[in-house]
């Protein structure tokens, strides 16, 4: 009797647990969602405090990297129109004409977006790209 | 010789067929002639296999640009040892290394005579079978290593310079040894599922592969954070990218079923619960390589979108399926031979600490998967931050931190609350002070507060364990303290190498608090000969290096580094135009303490010789490394071949261990 009634604590306890952890993840999710916008829905939308991801392909004119301000600005495109971005830090060395860029962060007063994250990647795949080398550097 | 390669893979897939299913029919029919032909079967396929990764390792030597493999990833002017790290650059040949280790393994399995292992032996080289010949139909299917151009081009691609990286050339092969031992426990798993044998003899004989495949699965997942912490220049190592979470998903498993199986060799527990845990390493291991390989989920690791991902799910459900049934089959065989007692027994620590790793697995795990599923069942993209992995991952990893602290502590079946609450004692004062002194060093925040603290009293858990040990060896034996100390973990090597590495958790976990919390960022530009100073270190920009190399434009800017007056480091950050990918790849720069990093980032290069810098210093990062370390050192200890025991020293030993059950005080 108090070896079923020692089973049922453990049981009752790791029921507990279990649920515990569920809704730890379950809870976390909604608090770290962030959705993938359009450039259209995004400026449909307005200046707005949630995070969102837009994705688009960089437009390698617009790239300006001010070395006083350490502020990086390009625009995306994708089907629906264009949209500036802000990023505060590097020059990431994948940002150029042509990639295939993810950027997260929030649309701001001024029709331009502020990103916190860019996810870049490369125009020609890695694997499979082929060009023979060793040349001299075009100047 | 690409002809001679291919065939010896055509065989070896052939071979691996025939000996699975003569290896089962052996078995059935209890014929010695079968036995034998499948044991001979898997000595040829290791052979056949092994022939075929010399003669790509000479290709790749011989720079034959014929061959495609050869071509995207060599070139003239790397240095040798990367022409030999690309054997596993690309995915024809990481496939055919992993496939490689699996037969060495095999072989290993079927040349070692064990007691223990005999009547499970049939079925689990027929598995270990099963899965080489998987390997083997993708490599000779859709990843071919030696397929040929129509060419002969007279200059390679050569390696992406992102993996030219001293840990880019032992990562690959350390993570494909962890994957390739796992399913060596997954193969006895079934064997023991198939045969009905399901006590703990053959726990107990798969323990040290279990250790060994979890070792190097671990070293795998920490040296791949330092290669991104050395080499992508964002100035962390962990950004829970999938690729990232997709081998610490079946380290986490790997890491509660290591602590099931030994409740189960102890007191015949959680049987269901460790084949269940050892089919999922085995299929998360295969998971890993289909997120990898796949594409399906976005990664910065890009490898491309590949057709092998979908042979790796198919493989992965046909496991699953497999294993699942023979659980279901065998459920009533699998009933635990006794029931948890008492709250204060190791069993239910044990079971608190599978609980806790199931559950960091899984957060691990939906994280991972979520925006792909999201997207299949609402149609919309989603994406998850950062901060989900850091929401979710703290408030589960902190109480499984403290465990470790108590669980030893525990003994098995029941341990009574006042002796419980008199080994608290010491550790609890280390804590205390420690908590004390960190306080006064002007660390307030409250988690930080917390977690540290509980690394002090986990540390002093451990280490009172190592004195009291030591001292009682000391006292009992005389042996002088050196002694007794190197004795007493001699002589208990499964106990004490596992605190070692329990030790190593907390100092891995002190440099991931260490640097997530008290990192500090600095951008500035400077002019040629200016100097800024950051925290108490002071940077001077002198000046440029550039040059030019058949490999790269190379563009470096030496900063010297100053504490007060004197000179302590010169950093070279650089950045470098690679031809081949066409691309500026960062290299950072790093000088490295027992305290903090300080870590420079080449930003931005203008005309006039002025260049920006992003400098970071993260504090406690070394101690990532050296907690690896330690992580190696530990295990080392618990999986070394114990002697061949008399048997009077086993039974001596065995006795000792008998003690040990009563509870974990042998000198009260």
């Amino acid at each position: 009797m108090t070896a079923l009634k020692a089973q049922s604590k453990f049981i009752f306890g790791g029921a507990i647990i279990v649920l515990a952890v569920g809704y730890l993840i379950v809870s976390s999710i909604g608090g770290a969602t962030a959705y993938y916008l359009t450039v259209e829905e995004v400026k449909a939308k307005g200046p707005s405090e949630q995070t969102v991801r837009v994705a688009g392909t960089v437009m390698g004119e617009t790239i300006e990297w001010s070395a006083e301000e350490l502020k990086l600005r390009f625009k995306i495109a994708d089907d629906s129109g264009h949209l500036a971005v802000i990023y505060n830090g590097p020059r990431p060395d994948m940002l150029r004409d042509g990639s295939e860029a993810v950027v997260e962060g929030r649309y701001i007063e001024g029709e331009s977006f502020e990103a916190t994250n860019l996810l870049l990647k490369c125009p020609s795949k890695y694997e499979g790209a082929a060009t023979v080398t060793a040349e001299a550097p075009a100047e | 010789m690409t002809t001679v390669g291919f065939v010896a893979l055509a065989l070896a897939l052939a071979i691996s067929i025939y000996t699975a299913l003569a290896s089962i029919l052996g078995a059935r029919r209890e014929s010695p002639k079968l036995a034998g032909s499948a044991q001979k079967g898997i000595m040829a396929t290791a052979a056949l296999v092994t022939s075929a990764s010399i003669i790509l390792i000479y290709l790749l030597l011989a720079r034959d640009f014929q061959v495609q493999y050869v071509y995207e990833h060599v070139s003239t002017y790397q240095p040798t040892i990367y022409t030999l790290s690309a054997f596993w650059a690309g995915q024809e040949g990481s496939l055919l290394l992993w496939l490689w280790l699996l037969t060495i393994f095999s072989a290993l399995i079927a040349r070692r005579e064990e007691s223990w292992s005999q009547e499970l032996k049939p079925y689990a080289l027929a598995v270990l079978a099963f899965c080489q010949a998987f390997l083997a139909l993708l490599l000779v299917l859709a990843s071919n290593p030696f397929a040929l151009l129509p060419v002969s081009p007279a200059e390679g691609f050569g390696l992406n310079p992102l993996l030219e990286n001293f840990w880019m050339i032992i990562h690959p092969p350390v993570v494909f040894i962890g994957y390739a031992a796992y399913t060596v426990p997954f193969a006895f798993a079934i064997a023991a599922l198939i045969t009905g044998k399901l006590g703990e003899e053959w726990i107990r004989g798969i323990r040290r592969w279990n250790l060994f495949a979890w070792l190097f699965l671990g070293l795998g997942v920490i040296m791949g954070a330092w290669w991104s912490y050395l080499e992508l220049g964002w100035g962390g190592y962990w950004s829970w990218d999938p690729v990232e979470n997709s081998s610490l998903v079946p380290w986490l498993v790997g890491t509660a079923l290591l602590h099931s199986t030994m409740t189960q060799e102890r007191r015949g527990m959680f049987k269901v619960w460790n084949i269940v845990l050892m089919t999922l390493t085995f299929v998360l291991c295969i998971f890993a390589t289909f997120i990898t390989r796949s594409g399906i989920i976005q990664s910065v690791h890009a490898f491309g979108l590949s057709v092998v991902g979908y042979y790796f799910l198919a493989f992965l459900v046909i496991v699953l399926a497999i294993s699942l049934g023979l659980t279901f089959y065998r459920r009533r065989e699998l009933a635990s031979e006794v029931k948890l007692k008492s709250l204060l027994s190791r069993e239910a620590g044990f079971l608190l600490n599978n609980l806790l790793f199931g559950g960091l697995a899984l957060a691990v795990f939906i994280g991972t998967v979520f925006p792909t599923i999201s997207e299949i069942v609402r149609g919309s993209q989603v994406a998850l931050g950062a901060s989900f992995f850091e929401r979710v991952f703290t408030p589960l990893a902190l109480p499984l931190l403290l465990l470790i602290g108590i669980c030893p502590l525990l003994g098995w079946r029941r341990t009574s609350s006042g002796r419980f609450l008199r080994s608290l004692l010491y550790p609890g004062i280390v804590a205390l002070a420690a908590a004390a002194v960190i306080f006064v060093r002007g660390i307030t925040e409250p988690f930080a507060l917390l977690s540290f603290t509980v690394c002090a009293f986990v540390a002093g858990s451990i280490i009172w364990e190592f004195l009291r040990g030591t001292m009682a060896r000391h006292r009992s034996t005389g042996e002088d303290y050196l002694l007794a100390f190197r004795r007493l973990i001699t002589k208990n090597r499964r106990r004490y190498g596992g605190y070692l590495v329990h030790l190593s958790m907390v100092i891995i976990t002190v440099g991931v608090i260490g640097s997530s919390l008290y990192q500090t960022e600095y951008q500035v530009t400077l002019a040629e000969g200016e100097t800024v100073t950051v925290k108490d270190y002071t940077l001077k920009h002198e000046g440029f290096w550039v040059e030019n190399s058949p490999a790269k434009h190379r563009f470096a800017t030496p900063l010297g580094v100053y504490r007060g007056d004197k000179r302590i480091a010169t950093l070279v950050p650089e950045k470098n135009f690679h031809w081949n990918v066409e691309q500026w790849v960062t290299e950072v720069a790093i000088r490295t303490s027992l305290k903090e990093d300080l870590y420079v980032v080449l930003a931005a290069m203008a005309e006039d010789g002025s260049a920006s810098f992003q400098i970071l210093i993260n504090p406690l990062v070394v101690w990532l490394w050296i907690g690896g370390g330690l992580l190696l050192l530990g295990t080392a200890v618990a999986i070394w071949p114990v002697e061949v025991q008399s048997s009077k020293l086993k039974a001596q030993n065995d006795l000792a261990q008998g003690q040990d059950a009563k509870g974990s005080k042998q000198d009260d």
